[in-house]
């Protein structure tokens, strides 16, 4: 008996922490894992193997306060002729047909109490894996800036960038 | 900077996957040694400095048994020792390149605190004799800078898995104050001290042969103060675990790095149990055993940390590779004489339709312009069509850029041969 309880001990403390693991993994892949999106379209392939420049999809980067999501209409300039066998475009060319937005969903997301200009970001020299990592070659897109606060007002003050509150909290 | 890229050879994916492999092994060499090293040095010096204090035979007889073990042997410490600590940060500089260059120095100043502490360790084991209290403060200062050096390296490594603060890492202090870095480290001296309690049972009573000349009363308590103090540290290492995983980005996880975690976790509660049954019966019949299990667990520790880098490095390492099979198709030779491939017009003319056509028809435009439209400028200088397909850039600002193909220029020139002799005889 009193060898089996240490045991016991031993055993429930340890399954504590599995436990622990197992719902931080929950966690994670419900809140902060990348999103599988409606289609599977990689940057790296795009960027990297076709050559196309990041404005020639999100036209406004540089000069709106937000960088565009392009309409169905830019895909299907080249995807009415190319790889049109591939399931990826088959899904492109059903929404498409079907004349209806891809829901893509929002990885790089910044809650609506922050005023954020992207074209300030982009005239003032930065390069787009400043904020989204090195999306060139992402395959899926995922979130690698914490874009919380803290790392906000060190890249301002690395940067000599204002950092009163009123410049991002209007 | 440019010394890290200059030290950095030409990375393909084989050469980056086995220099990876090379660094976990290193890792599981070097870990568990430098863990020993640690505590063996520490608790020697404890009851070095208690013999001091108060003479007591059985304290100054471990303090020296302590120092004595294994670990301390001049041909492991640079083999276990030094040998990997170099290897672990050339390896670094090669996976990162220049892509966490300030990170990677501090890396490489570790290694001058880690250096003198395993000298200033040595010196207190080659002084043990005198028993003097210099020799104790040597210790202590080798103590002292093992401790100050693996906290930098630890941090370093740590800075790693959080490719976005690289940039900010400007200064030791942005390189220490790092929740990751401190659960990492306290993670690694929970360890360090676990098996070196197991360390003690191992190598004082299965290793070294003179253990059959103690005394029952050393005996006694040598083992169960290895098992207890290797049993108190293993039931620590958990919470430090958790707090690293807690603290690490967003960008570290993975479903198999919780699964490498949940088996660390696991092969510690089994480590718990050996211990506790060992403490329970007061004999050493697991002590192989148990070392063995330690080993295993630093293991799954290593991978865990290396899945983590991976997850973070993901697109680094795309980039890397991409970069060295560039440089590498500059070294490999072309296939026969340039010019040779001009002819070839069955090549030519499978390559048009697996390559070429997905953008380009000769009558219509698809993506790329009709190529009645445009080859008539290449008719008479086939060589300028090579070069343009080789190097391709933007020549129509309403049509995409044609990409990099990445054709050897054999297979260029057999693609450029088939489509001016098609123009010629059909769209001319």
């Amino acid at each position: 008996m009193n060898k089996i309880i240490p045991r016991l001990l031993i055993a429930g403390y340890f399954s504590i922490f599995i436990i622990i693991i197992v719902g931080l993994g929950w966690a994670w892949h419900t809140y902060r894992e990348a999103p599988d999106q409606p289609i599977a379209y990689s940057h790296n392939k795009h960027i990297n193997f076709v050559g196309l420049e990041c404005t020639h999809c999100h036209a406004y980067a540089d000069r709106a306060l937000m960088p565009g999501i392009p309409p169905l209409q830019t895909c299907m300039e080249c995807h009415e002729n190319v790889a049109t066998d591939r399931p990826e475009i088959i899904k492109l060319t059903a929404y498409w047909n079907k004349k209806e937005p891809v829901p893509w969903i929002n990885v790089n997301y910044l809650p609506p109490h922050v005023y954020f200009t992207h074209k300030r970001h982009v005239k003032r020299g930065f390069e787009c894996a400043e904020c989204h990592g090195d999306i060139a070659h992402m395959d899926k897109v995922r979130q690698v800036k914490s874009f919380r606060m803290g790392w906000c007002v060190t890249c301002h003050r690395a940067n000599n960038g204002p950092t009163d509150c009123w410049t991002c909290h209007k | 900077m440019e010394l890290i890229e200059q030290f950095a050879l030409v990375n393909t994916p084989v050469f980056l996957k086995t220099v990876k492999m090379l660094l976990a092994v290193m890792y599981i060499i070097h870990l568990p040694y430098i863990g020993m090293l640690l505590g063996n040095t520490l608790f020697s010096l404890i009851f070095n400095a208690m013999d001091k204090q108060q003479p007591n035979g059985l304290h100054a007889t471990f303090s020296r048994r302590l120092i004595d073990s294994v670990a301390f042997r001049k041909s492991i410490s640079l083999v276990f020792g030094v040998l990997p600590l170099m290897v672990i940060t050339l390896i670094y500089i090669q996976i990162l390149q220049s892509g966490g260059a300030s990170t990677t120095l501090f890396l490489i100043y570790s290694l001058v605190p880690i250096v003198l502490g395993l000298i200033a360790v040595n010196v207190y084991r080659i002084t043990f004799s005198q028993r003097s209290y210099l020799s104790i403060l040597i210790g202590a200062a080798g103590i002292g800078l093992l401790l100050v050096g693996y906290f930098v390296l630890i941090a370093s490594v740590a800075r790693f898995h959080e490719p976005d603060r690289w940039k900010f890492v400007t200064s030791l202090t942005s390189l220490l104050v790092s929740y990751n870095a401190i659960g990492n480290y306290l993670t690694f001296l929970m360890a360090s001290l676990a098996i070196s309690g197991a360390g003690i049972v191992f190598f004082i009573f299965k290793w070294q042969n003179d253990s059959e000349n103690d005394t029952p009363e050393f005996q006694r308590y040598a083992r169960q103060f290895g098992v207890i103090i290797s049993l108190i540290f293993t039931l620590l290492i958990p919470i430090f675990l958790i707090f690293s995983f807690i603290t690490l980005p967003d960008v570290a996880w993975s479903n198999s790095m919780m699964f490498s975690g949940i088996l660390v976790i696991i092969v510690l509660a089994i480590i718990s149990l050996v211990l506790t049954a060992m403490l329970q019966r007061n004999d050493l019949k697991y002590g192989i055993s148990l070392f063995v299990l330690f080993i295993i667990a630093y293991s799954l520790l290593v991978i865990t940390n290396a899945i983590t880098r991976e997850n973070s490095l993901v697109e680094l390492s795309k980039t890397i590779n991409l970069k060295g099979e560039a440089m590498l198709a500059e070294l490999i030779p072309e296939r026969g004489e340039v010019g040779s491939g001009l002819t070839d017009y069955a090549r030519g003319e499978d390559i048009y339709k697996r390559i070429c056509s997905t953008c380009h028809r000769f009558d219509k435009q698809i993506v790329g312009p009709a190529y009645n439209t445009v080859l008539g400028k290449y008719e008479n200088d086939i060589n300028k069509l090579v070069a343009f397909v080789s190097k391709p850039t933007k020549v129509n600002p309403d049509l995409p850029p044609m990409p990099n193909l990445g054709l050897k220029i054999n297979d260029v020139e057999a693609a450029a041969g088939y489509l001016i002799k098609t123009y010629q005889e059909e769209y001319k």
